[in-house]
């Protein structure tokens, strides 16, 4: 749970450099206050009891610990032209997205196997060590990110090429490349471990760079292929190590479409950011929990 | 019935065996200059693959100087006339000794292989394949498939077209999009011979999931659900046969994403009288496509 916990706070961190800390968001005017500074009026959040007793627990927790009023506090300065619900709820299954009009439901399903796919043993991935906990936060920040992603296109009517869900993936990456390397690391990392475990058959142990990888769900694998091919073209020097994990006629693009997204991304996306908000934002250290927790 | 028209253009281009040069009042395109590069024969007969590169030569040879007699190119110039191309684009017909077409931004030039064209004219059916997709399908869809996915990767560069998503799935989106905006029957006849090369392509080689085009399984099955978005009645027995009820249920919202995108990011490069124009002329022949 702390894991989930985290994730939220690091799904805020994203989008403030990690060594900005403990700045306080200003007021904004007629917006619901939350212990991380004010929130995106625009949003509204609800948790949806699960009808399945196993996800109860899940449901206390991440409740308790207000993990989307983190989001909501984390997207203040984000100018959605009408309002959207994101909320906590039990789907059915784990694949369930955005529908446009409809709501941002991150999924108890999805969680669980967040927790599932993490591994139980500390490994070292690019000469760090690697911990469930990152394995936790990157995955869940990702889900956040990219399913609060496919709303903002349709909200904010964003031109959209190359097919949604690539979008939303990459859109989630460039997010989690912006503030700082520690962040970038578990994020990305994280996300990556997700992805990669849960497209294979698991024949032993991590190895802790991803050779064990081998493709069951081929659409998964190749989300896991975008996805450190982002982290190769954000920082090639820094994340070298994840070569070995991408054929050279992918790696050697991956700068080309890092830059290209950088540049869609300030296209679309900027002129609904504001500014100001952004700045107050970036000045908080989300990493840390309230009351240093 | 205009909406027919100026694919038609395209569409005349790519069948130009059986058709007479289109009698258009379309202008070419003044940025765009077109080329046919001469395919040259082997020259060690002691080689181990003369024969094959030979024969492939002769093949070359037909396919560049049916292209060029009939101004392939030309018209090619003319149906991309109404785009405001800020900078010149070279578009060439050459060989490329792999079964390929690209875009080079580094000197903004749409290459079509002719080993491509000869690839799809070698695995399109005699007449109707077993799952029904006919020759003129796949003749016809495999040309102007191709030439309107580079197409897309010369305006994304050309004109800093912001895509969130994967490059080579937006080039795929963009020549399924303009394939849909002339009518029904070109739809049908281009979107599914394109869907057919990548059905082939999937059943000839494994899944790269790592790369940057998306597997060749995946771009049939998009192309056909893009169409159904687009063309719900021109393409519901092949979504019926093809597609997860999940997936057709999704594809009149791709459509509609890729067509608003469509709209914000390539209509301000649009001539609308010159579009006028393009849609103004009639190209395409009955007989086109069904040669042996």
């Amino acid at each position: 749970m702390k894991s989930i916990i985290s994730a939220m706070l690091l799904a805020v961190a994203v989008l403030s450099p990690a060594e900005t800390a403990q700045a306080q968001a200003q007021p904004v005017a007629g917006a619901k206050q939350t212990p991380w500074g004010p929130a995106n009026s625009q949003i509204e959040i609800a948790y949806v009891e699960p009808k399945d007793a196993a996800f109860r627990p899940l449901y206390d927790k991440l409740k308790k610990r207000q993990v989307l009023e983190e989001l909501q506090a984390f997207l203040v300065p984000l100018r959605l032209t009408r309002k959207i619900t994101v909320k906590l709820d039990q789907c059915g299954s784990a694949g369930t997205h955005y529908k446009p009009g409809g709501a941002v439901t991150l999924c108890y399903e999805y969680v669980a196997n967040l927790e599932q796919a993490a591994p139980n043993v500390r490994v070292t991935i690019g000469g760090q060590t690697f911990t469930r906990d990152d394995a936790l936060i990157g995955s869940f920040v990702h889900l956040a990110l990219s399913e609060t992603a496919r709303a903002a296109f349709d909200v904010l009517e964003i031109p959209v090429w190359g097919r949604e869900e690539h979008a939303a993936d990459r859109v989630a990456g460039f997010l989690m490349f912006q503030f700082g390397e520690k962040v970038a690391y578990r994020t990305l990392v994280g996300t990556s471990w997700f992805l990669s475990q849960s497209s294979v058959v698991q024949t032993g142990l991590p190895t802790g760079d991803f050779s064990y990888t081998r493709a069951v769900d081929g659409e998964t694998l190749q989300r896991f292929y975008n996805m450190i091919c982002i982290a190769l073209g954000g920082d090639g020097t820094r994340y070298a190590f994840l070569k070995k994990s991408l054929p050279q006629g992918r790696a050697d693009n991956c700068r080309w479409e890092y830059l290209q997204l950088v540049r869609s991304f300030n296209d679309t996306f900027m002129p609904y950011v504001d500014k100001d908000l952004m700045k107050q934002v970036q000045a908080t250290d989300w990493l840390a929990q309230p009351g240093g927790k | 019935m205009h909406r027919h028209l100026s694919l038609a253009v395209l569409i005349a281009a790519a069948i130009w065996p059986t058709m007479s040069v289109a009698q258009t009042q379309v202008p070419r395109n003044p940025n765009i200059i077109v080329d046919y590069i001469e395919p040259r024969p082997p020259i060690d007969p002691q080689d181990k693959s003369y024969a094959d590169d030979m024969a492939a030569y002769q093949r070359f040879m037909k396919i560049y100087q049916r292209a060029k007699q009939r101004q392939l190119l030309e018209e090619l110039a003319e149906f991309l006339a109404p785009l405001k191309l800020p900078r010149t684009l070279r578009v060439r017909t050459k060989p490329c000794n792999e079964v390929n077409a690209f875009y080079d931004p580094t000197d903004w030039t749409v290459n079509i292989c002719y080993e491509w064209i000869d690839a799809t004219e070698q695995m399109a059916p005699k007449t109707v394949s077993p799952e029904g997709f006919t020759r003129q399908e796949v003749i016809v869809g495999g040309f102007v498939g191709v030439v309107l996915h580079e197409m897309g990767h010369a305006v994304n560069d050309i004109f800093n077209i912001p895509v969130l998503g994967r490059e080579e799935d937006s080039a795929d989106q963009w020549a399924g999009f303009v394939m849909l905006q002339f009518g029904k029957n070109v739809a049908r006849t281009a979107i599914s011979g394109m869907a057919y090369v990548w059905l082939t392509f999937a059943r000839e080689s494994g899944a790269a999931y790592w790369d940057v085009h998306s597997t060749s399984g995946q771009r049939f099955y998009n192309f056909l659900c893009i169409g159904y978005g687009g063309e719900p009645a021109a393409f519901q027995d092949q979504v019926d046969k093809w597609l997860t009820k999940d997936r057709v249920e999704s594809c009149a919202h791709e459509y509609q994403q890729v067509r608003n995108a469509f709209i914000k990011t390539m209509m301000p490069n649009i001539d609308q009288d010159l579009l006028k124009k393009v849609q103004a002329a009639k190209w395409l022949r009955p007989d086109d496509g069904k040669w042996e």
